[in-house]
């Protein structure tokens, strides 16, 4: 007998194998999808509004200029605070002034300037604010009217500790090989006798502003935010890294999960969230951990607070965020 | 037993009556003697040697009279007599010098006890359920028990004494059954069971037509041992999987699912201690090392009241007690684990060891550069490993004691990204049981039991930047006394009672180092203390009709010190809370659990059973998988946690045909279950000391019918089972309260285990298995959130998933044996797999590679075909 062919078969084994597997969803009556976030940052602010599908994807991976959802146009959306202020949101221009963050010549510089926007468009169903202004300790309220359907929800923006300091630094995340690698951290006090959600995000390239969506591209992986509970944080943070989920990434697949853009500027955000949208984001956070239900819990929608059986979130935010330069 | 020689011994009458020498009386004549487990034989020749006296007698007559212990200064030699012979038909004449002993009528009115235990000839093992008959004018016949010990109880008269156990020689002997006496039998192996330190095999032969329970399987090792698995590790779990109404969630593991309950429904027992997770590497092999077991019984039915603690089966797990005649080395090298076991007398025949270890570590394999590029993984961060270590020892103290004291211990150490991608985890498990047999007398076996159990587990998040250990643990001592009756031939009395405790961590996180981003936290103990007793009483009604009937209680408390909350209506604030200090009663409980079954015996070869019992379930799994993960949660009842219990009714055809050559049976049974959990959607668990708000209930129910026929006898055995079972579940919360599907659902279920002895030395084993497709959770449909595509669900384990099925072929070539070589061993080639099927092992849809826009659906599959080689050895 071959030997060491018999090895890797008895490998195998244990290493499982994975195959694409054929399968079509059932038809199902799409559902309306409205997210928006409002934060302390500089406005605007935005609401997506889109249609669910039964399709796994579109079978061609989109630009977002050839979008792979069906956006919802000509909808009311109205946002109300509760000291009086009623907004009626306006479809989202496709140029805006724009506070830039500029690091040009080892030198970082704002300024504020017409930009135009690939993502917020009315064509990919952003609506924008025109006035409000996101506080902390605040309630928000969504209205949104499409057709003859009617869906609203309301969003709570808890305050957020300021960030202390931030820096990159070469750390060891928890993993088996004990492999080392640049690691965005952040440094701030945890209010003890409260119950807390965060969420840290950081964003490589600085030359974007900073109230724009929160997804980050990062080596032409993405990633969604890091979001974390006070549950084991200690009252002083000493130094927590912003994590990445990136599916398919190492271990995933071999490719580094590390920040590694140790020549530009980096912006680490901390936001503070409500258990509301803390249980969202990890919902979606699990989902991009999927790897098999056998060992992982029953899959489970992320439970959304659109009232009037649309999915999504509209939730509020304070952000706290510092920028390190190389 | 001893040769016995029919003598006739001829009385010479006319001798007698001329004989002129005056004899003095043997009501005056005394005399002093001591007599230690002497036969009537040897006392006579004391009592000629002391006295005047000569004894006249049949041999036959007296020979069933044994182990007489007697001690008296000046004793008539009448009252010596008679003290020595009571309890049996024997009455002494005297004529002159001669004393002439005779036995009256052949049927007495009065009843003995035979009793005593079986064991292996080669090893001094106890068997355990070896059938001992003993037939006379009417046949009386019992098991052993799980100590090898039996008890009959019959009217005085000379029988023939069968033993049989599948895999021995039987044994036959004729005696004079006239005095209570122990009758220890020991059988003689069959020559044709390969390898030879594998001593037990199957049932022994009528059990299943003649016992009166329900859904009751034992496989012998010898059998476990032949079915071909993955890399030629025999496995305990696996082997039941072929069993009828025994299914799995997942393919491949350890996971078992009995007659429509989840696996945490399964108590499984190692010489009576609970090993909460009997797995290594995540299921994918059983924490028994084979080598160091003797015997394991599957109870899916109504089981014996001895038994409680879990709602769907017991798996009784015997060790070995070691060699207690000779030195002997046994192991194995194979592919996945390496085995050594060396056992032995301590003392000849008195007390003897055991000690079996078993080592693996695949991760050793995977992280050859070649293996791992060409499965796809990191060579450097693969770590599987396990080990468990078997040790036990047993001392007979005299005839009527016997001291055991058996400990196992098993280590995982697990990070594979292809199974489970987020931790590295870590878990052991440790029993300790120390047991004492005592008989009391013929009709009184005692058994008394101290067990301990730990459970540790640990895992670190990979990924996780907040760098620290989360761990929990579970430790449970019961201290219990059984004790078996003989009342008389027709009732046979178990009871016994016990204590446990349990102290369980739910959870405790550890910083990794000073500087870590995490602080510690430690959720409070869970205790909690339960008290039980049970009675069951195994009774003949009439040659055809038995009946077992029983009942066991127990009396459970939730105890502190612990604080507990209570909730508003929809669990999501706290709007109360009491404190508990240390050692009060939260809640208590109270189970009790009936259990019977009727047996109705058709003919000699065939019956009818029917039975009902209730079972109580003091314990909750809390999981998240379907197949078990070492982070799941053992948590005991609690004012939240209300016991589960669960109610089945099963009957059953039996019949044995060709001369007990074949055993066939046909079960159906019907379970229904409640106060059944199951978290709810997106259940938050990690250090949750409200957990209950996480938890819903509801209930569970299963029916279905079993077919298996066996061929215990010849040159190929084996058998083919088939199962039509649903099982349903329906937990408030979830899937709009209706009945659904467990993952477990497998409507069809075929297995063929087939064996075929070629010759002394060679043998294939070939096994087949089908089973339509367990049930899983996909999704409704996809939707965009912050540019990226995500999933949404709509019900749980609405898809079917396709049928698997799969072959597996092992040969064994055992090398020529000679006389003067100990060495002994045999290769074991197989195959598992081998027509390279893909089953199922796990269907997902996440998100695509290239960006978020897209999901795709993956199914995981864990093996191709898969050849092995494993050489065992013995010496």
């Amino acid at each position: 007998m071959n030997m060491r062919w018999s090895f890797i078969c008895v490998v195998i084994l244990l290493a499982a194998c994975t195959k694409d597997y054929d399968f079509k969803l059932k038809d199902t009556t799409p559902l309306y999808v409205i997210e928006g976030r409002i934060s302390d940052l500089q406005g605007p602010y935005y609401i997506h509004i889109t249609r669910s599908t039964s399709l796994l994807g579109y079978p061609l991976v989109t630009t977002q200029d050839a979008d792979s959802f069906d956006a919802v146009q000509g909808a009311e959306v109205i946002i109300k605070d509760d000291l009086g202020t009623v907004d009626t949101l306006i479809p989202a221009a496709d140029v805006l002034p724009r506070m830039l963050y500029l690091y040009n010549n080892h030198v970082m510089d704002s300024d504020v300037r017409a930009y135009p926007s690939k993502v917020y468009t009315y064509k990919r169903g952003y609506y924008q604010t025109t006035k409000i202004k996101g506080m902390p300790g605040h309630n928000y309220q969504l209205h949104v009217r499409i057709g003859d359907s009617t869906f609203q929800a309301s969003a709570y923006m808890p305050p957020v500790p300021t960030l202390d300091s931030v820096a990159v630094k070469e750390d060891t995340v928890v993993d088996a090989a004990g492999d080392k690698g640049n690691l965005p951290l952040a440094w701030f006090r945890e209010p003890q006798d409260e119950k807390n959600y965060y969420m840290l995000q950081f964003y490589s390239n600085v030359v974007e502003y900073p109230y724009n969506a929160f997804l980050l591209e990062y080596n032409n992986y993405y990633s969604i935010p890091f979001v974390v509970d006070d549950k084991i944080l200690p009252p002083y943070v000493n130094g927590l890294s912003v994590q990445l989920i990136i599916p398919d990434s190492y271990p995933y697949s071999g490719a580094p999960q590390y920040f590694s853009y140790l020549d530009r500027g980096v912006q680490i955000r901390l936001s503070s969230l409500t258990k509301e949208a803390f249980e969202y984001f990890n919902v979606l956070r699990k989902q991009l951990q999927t790897d098999g239900n056998v060992y992982k819990p029953t899959p489970a929608s992320a439970r959304g607070n659109i009232q009037g059986g649309a999915l999504g979130l509209f939730w509020a935010s304070s952000i706290s965020y510092k920028l390190i330069l190389p | 037993m001893k040769k016995m020689k029919p003598i006739l011994v001829f009385i010479c009458c006319t001798f007698l009556l001329i004989g002129k020498v005056r004899a003095q009386d043997m009501d005056k004549v005394t005399i002093s003697i001591e007599l230690k487990n002497a036969s009537l034989e040897e006392a006579f020749t004391k009592i000629e040697s002391g006295t005047s006296f000569k004894f006249n007698y049949k041999t036959a007559d007296i020979a069933g009279v044994k182990g007489i212990n007697y001690r008296q200064q000046h004793v008539t030699v009448k009252k010596l007599l008679a003290d020595i012979t009571v309890n049996t038909s024997l009455q002494f004449e005297q004529f002159d010098n001669y004393i002439v002993v005779k036995k009256t009528g052949k049927q007495s009115s009065h009843s003995i006890t035979i009793y005593g235990f079986v064991t292996a000839a080669n090893s001094g093992e106890s068997l355990i359920g070896a059938t001992v008959n003993v037939a006379g004018n009417k046949t009386y016949s019992t098991i052993t028990n799980a100590y090898g010990f039996y008890s009959l109880t019959v009217p005085a008269a000379t029988y023939t004494v069968n033993c049989s156990y599948v895999g021995f020689k039987d044994i036959d002997t004729t005696a004079d059954l006239h005095r209570t006496y122990q009758h220890n039998i020991q059988l003689v192996l069959n020559e044709h069971t390969p390898l030879q330190t594998v001593v037990v095999a199957t049932t022994a032969k009528k059990n299943p037509v003649k016992n009166t329970i329900t859904g009751y399987h034992r496989l012998s090792i010898a059998e476990i041992k032949k079915i071909a698995m993955p890399g030629g590790e025999a496995d305990v779990l696996k082997s039941l999987q072929f069993l009828p109404g025994i299914q799995t969630s997942a393919e491949g593991t350890t996971n078992l699912s009995v007659r429509g309950g989840s696996y945490d429904q399964n108590l499984i027992l190692l010489d009576e201690a609970p090993v909460y997770n009997p797995t290594h590497t995540l299921g994918f092999f059983s924490a028994f090392n084979t080598d160091a077991l003797k015997d394991v019984a599957i109870y899916k039915g109504v089981f014996p009241s001895w038994y409680g603690s879990r709602l769907s089966s017991v798996v009784d797990v015997r060790m070995k007690e070691g060699n207690a005649k000779k030195y002997t080395v046994t192991g194995g090298i194979g592919f996945l684990a390496s085995r050594l076991t060396i056992e032995g007398p301590i003392k000849k025949e008195r007390s003897s060891f055991i000690v079996s270890g078993r080592y693996s570590n695949i991760g050793m394999w995977l992280k050859i550069p070649q293996i791992a590029e060409k499965i796809n993984q990191n060579t450097k961060n693969s770590r599987v490993s396990f080990y468990d270590l078997n040790v036990k020892l047993n001392k007979r103290l005299g005839a009527k004691d016997r001291l055991y004291l058996s400990a196992y211990t098993g280590y995982d150490n697990f990070f594979l990204n292809a199974l489970d991608k987020g931790n590295e985890m870590n878990w052991s498990n440790t029993t300790v049981t120390a047991r004492w047999n005592h008989i009391f007398n013929s009709n009184v076996f005692a058994n008394t039991s101290l067990l301990y159990s730990n459970y540790k587990y640990s895992y670190d998040l990979v990924e996780d930047t907040r760098n620290f250990t989360w761990r929990a643990n579970l430790k449970e001592v019961t201290l219990k006394t059984d004790l078996d009756l003989t009342i008389n031939g027709n009732n046979q009395v178990k009871f016994g009672t016990g204590i446990t405790a349990q102290d369980v961590l739910p959870g405790q996180v550890n910083q990794k180092s000073a500087s870590s981003a995490s602080k510690e936290v430690q959720l409070n103990n869970r205790s909690s203390a339960q008290l039980f007793a049970y009675i069951n009483n195994e009774q003949k009604i009439s040659k055809r009709i038995s009946l077992s009937y029983g009942l066991r209680a127990t009396w459970f408390a939730a105890l502190g010190d612990a604080m507990v909350y209570r909730y508003n209506a929809d669990n999501s604030d706290v709007i109360d809370s009491t404190y508990y200090s240390k050692g009060k009663v939260i809640k208590s409980y109270m189970g009790m659990e009936p259990r019977a079954t009727a047996r109705v015996l058709l003919s000699p070869t065939a019956s009818l059973k029917f039975s009902y019992g209730r079972n109580y379930q003091f314990q909750h799994l809390l999981t998240n998988s379907s197949v078990g993960l070492p982070t799941d949660l053992w948590m005991p009842s609690d004012p939240y946690f209300k016991p589960q219990y669960a109610d089945q009714y099963a009957a059953g055809f039996y019949k044995t045909i060709l001369n007990d050559s074949y055993e066939g049976s046909i079960e159906g049974y019907y379970r229904k279950s409640y106060n059944i959990t199951d978290f709810k959607d997106n259940a938050e668990v990690f250090l949750n000391d409200k957990i209950e708000t996480q938890v819903l209930t509801g209930g569970q129910k299963g029916y279905g019918l079993e077919f298996m026929l066996k061929k215990n006898s010849g040159a190929s055995t084996g058998w083919i089972s088939y199962t039509w079972s649903k099982a349903l579940r329906r937990i408030y919360g979830v899937n709009n309260n209706e009945w659904y599907p467990p993952t477990y659902d497998h409507r069809h279920n075929i297995s063929f285990v087939y064996s075929y002895a070629i010759n002394k030395r060679a043998s294939v084993s070939v096994n087949w298995i089908y089973r339509s497709g367990g049930r899983t959770t996909i999704p409704l449909g996809t939707y965009i959130f912050n540019e990226a595509r995500w999933l949404y669900y709509g019900k749980r384990n609405e898809y079917q998933l396709p049928a698997s099925h799969r072959l597996d072929i092992s040969a064994t070539w055992k090398t020529r044996e000679k006389p003067n070589r100990k060495w002994q061993s045999e290769w074991v080639f197989s195959v598992y797999n081998a027509y390279n099927r893909q089953n199922v092992f796990a269907l997902f849809i996440s998100q695509s590679y290239n960006g978020y826009t897209n999901t795709k659906a993956t199914q995981v599959y864990l093996t191709g075909i898969l050849p092995s080689i494993t050489y065992n050895f013995k010496f």
